[in-house]
């Protein structure tokens, strides 16, 4: 499946997680890592 | 076990389990490493509920049963500047056990900050999983 993030505002730079939980119960999480920089503009890497 | 067998898998040739022998496994669980001994051949213990893949992408979406996804698995965002407003998408295949299959369950996904708090629920939808008519019993499920 495919989950749509919408527009989350990032306040801080650091080590976030994309966390799933089904019935209460952790399964897993991804882990991801926002920095501030310029020019380049938003992008995963 | 016979002294060859044993000292092809000490040398790592080969290795093979037979009936009636016994293995170790070591694992880490919720960061705590755990050992199970003396299990039998067979399907390893699991729960009902297993993640099979979890990316994070640009884009992606799911077509039947297969997830398409463009600029996957990335783990470095890059912002112009904090705070900021940015969507991306969550590439997710859950393994459903075939038990599980015919019964609601809640997934929750959030996004969490370097503290730990959420500072997103993006999708809180409630999966019911229904077993397909052409799986055979016992197989898990992928949603």
């Amino acid at each position: 499946m495919s989950i749509g993030a919408t527009a989350p505002n990032f306040g801080v730079a650091g080590p976030h997680a994309a966390v799933v939980q089904i019935d209460g119960e952790e399964l897993g999480r991804a882990r991801f890592y926002i920095t501030e920089a310029e020019p380049e503009g938003a992008e995963l890497a | 076990m016979t002294t060859s067998r044993w000292l092809a898998m000490y040398l790592g040739l080969f290795g093979t389990y037979r009936k009636d022998e016994t293995f170790d496994i070591q694992f880490s669980r919720d960061g705590k490493v755990e050992l199970r001994s003396d299990l039998a051949r067979g399907p390893l213990p699991r729960g009902a509920m297993n993640i099979g893949f979890l990316l994070l992408a640009d884009h992606s979406e799911a077509v039947t049963a297969s997830s398409t996804s463009t600029a996957a698995a990335g783990n470095v965002l890059r912002l112009p500047e904090l705070p900021h407003e940015w969507s991306f998408h969550i590439g997710l295949g859950i393994d459903v056990a075939w038990h599980e299959t015919n019964d609601p369950h809640e997934l929750i996904v959030t996004i969490q900050d370097p503290d730990g708090i959420d500072s997103a629920r993006p999708h809180r939808p409630a999966s019911r999983p229904a077993a397909r008519p052409a799986m055979p019993a016992g197989q898990e499920q992928r949603l």
